[in-house]
């Protein structure tokens, strides 16, 4: 085998592609030829260092929020007459059809606009319905917790969110709800559930558990709120408990006790109990929200629509 | 079992964009680390990322059954990029090295080698950044990345070897070891100190 034969060969090797019937002739060859044995391992080496160059962590729920922002001002600005949420579901099939003579480019930025303003997108977090959120429990809610609420106790509107803290989208609402509560001091008040997508967020049950473990210590929505401000720095960690408890230490809690709530299994079944309603709703996605007890099919795009939303709702009281 | 990308984009297609979000989280993350790697900014790799997935959204009717949505999503992204490199143009260069990561269980040494090889990365021309990041980080086959490409496996192979013997020369270079003798030539590699 000659040297150029040879070097046709170092791309699959290095990714570990090469076939097995030319392998022994390329190592057979490295092993007599010290320009291309020294080629090679240099080459190896480069590819190597390479993987270790680190890669800064991106801000997840903050490029999520834009997206979606993003989105819904351009349909809004198409279709500035149509209020999300109030508007059946619309045919994308249909709505392409008289477009069909129309530059392909064109249908394709039309239809889409046409859709998207008209069926009142919802940009949330799926659930996978092939797998559970969590261990196994019963279908039906357990026994009854107390819920989570924040805002006026005598608010005419209950906004009831099923979350999830890995969530990208529901940090996203979570600005929007923070801004309604403020928005409405006296007329809205805030009722939040667990819904931890752990199929797809690995540290999302363990972050609702932490929520919960602060309300042990009356600190229940610091850590809800902290929770989703240092998401994108725990949603990727491997050591997300380490994370929970700098965080508990953070707003003061008492760590010990801290990481007894964490661990209990009461804890896990008061955040499981939350799901199991979740899914007694038909949950189908995060966030999903109730304006009360009526559920917000399409989620408004920004704090705007949602505000209409809950102005509404509270003329209604 | 959990839908393929392929499914979950149909769907998507179909008019389930709730569906969105998953391909969202499944892929955001391997694209911020393409466009950091071939634009050294973490600031523009996020507003790429965005970008890609506004026209996922927006296109998501030239999107068949027959696709694969990873080679989609990545045509998409290299549309960005180029978008995004013809304008940097006409405005300033690209930064010399990437912008810094911590790393904090490395030792001096070998940051400072990071740092150099980081460099040399961004040094190479476009095209070979490209295929070294599609194939080293991205860690795409070479027929998924001759489709992305539209050349044929074997002119992939020989761009990755190119690319990553040109990045260790100019690494090299940049440590200040030069390799001085054609190996062709002479059969082995001489040094000098």
């Amino acid at each position: 085998m000659q040297c150029e034969e040879v070097r046709n060969y170092f791309a699959d090797q290095l990714i570990g592609a090469l076939d097995a019937s030319s392998e022994p002739a390329l190592l057979q060859h490295l092993a007599g030829c010290e320009a291309c044995r020294t080629e090679f391992d240099g080459l190896r080496n480069t590819w190597s260092q390479l993987q270790v160059i680190p890669v800064p962590e991106p801000d997840s729920a903050a490029m999520y929020e834009k997206i979606v922002t993003t989105f819904y001002q351009s349909t809004n600005r198409a279709h500035p007459e149509i209020a999300p949420g109030t508007v059946r579901r619309f045919n994308m099939r249909q709505a392409a059809k008289p477009l069909g003579l129309i530059a392909a480019s064109i249908i394709a930025v039309v239809a889409a606009t046409v859709f998207f303003s008209r069926c009142g997108v919802t940009l949330g977090c799926p659930v996978n319905h092939s797998e559970n959120t969590g261990p196994a429990v019963a279908s039906k809610a357990g026994p009854a917790e107390p819920v989570h609420m924040r805002g006026a106790d005598t608010a005419t509107v209950t906004l009831t969110e099923y979350g999830d803290y890995e969530c990208p989208p529901c940090s996203h609402y979570q600005l929007i709800v923070t801004r309604l509560l403020q928005e409405f001091p006296d007329r809205l008040k805030l009722e939040w559930h667990h819904f931890p997508l752990s199929t797809i967020h690995r540290n999302a049950l363990l972050a609702a558990k932490a929520a919960e473990a602060a309300g042990d210590q009356d600190h229940y929505w610091e850590m809800h709120d902290l929770l989703f401000t240092s998401q994108p720095k725990w949603s990727r960690s491997t050591d997300a408990e380490r994370e929970f408890i700098a965080m508990a230490n953070q707003i003061g809690l008492d760590g010990n006790l801290f990481i007894a709530s964490l661990h209990s299994s009461r804890t896990e079944q008061r955040v499981l109990a939350d799901a199991a309603r979740g899914r007694d709703l038909r949950i189908n996605g995060t966030p999903t929200f109730f304006i009360n007890g009526r559920r917000v099919d399409s989620l408004p795009g920004d704090f705007e629509a949602f505000a209409k939303l809950i102005a509404a709702a509270a003329n209604q009281n | 079992m959990e839908l393929t990308d392929n499914e979950v984009m149909l769907a998507v297609k179909d008019g389930a964009t709730d569906q969105f979000a998953l391909l969202f989280e499944r892929h955001h993350r391997p694209l911020f680390n393409f466009f950091y790697r071939m634009t050294g900014q973490r600031s523009a790799s996020e507003d790429l990322v965005q970008e890609v997935f506004l026209r996922i959204l927006k296109y998501r009717e030239t999107f068949h059954a027959d696709s694969q949505f990873r080679g989609w999503m990545y045509q998409i992204a290299r549309n960005v990029r180029m978008d995004y490199f013809r304008s940097r143009r006409s405005e300033d260069e690209l930064p010399s090295a990437l912008e810094p990561v911590r790393a904090p269980t490395s030792s001096l040494e070998v940051k400072e080698q990071t740092a150099l090889l980081e460099r040399a990365l961004l040094a190479l021309p476009e095209e070979k950044r490209e295929v070294l990041v599609l194939a080293r980080f991205q860690e795409m086959k070479y027929a998924e990345i001759a489709a992305l490409l539209n050349i044929e496996v074997g002119a992939v192979k020989v761009r990755v070897h190119r690319a990553l013997k040109e990045l260790r020369e100019v690494f090299l270079k940049m440590s200040g070891e030069k390799p001085i003798c054609n190996a062709k030539k002479f059969g082995i590699i001489l040094r000098i100190n």
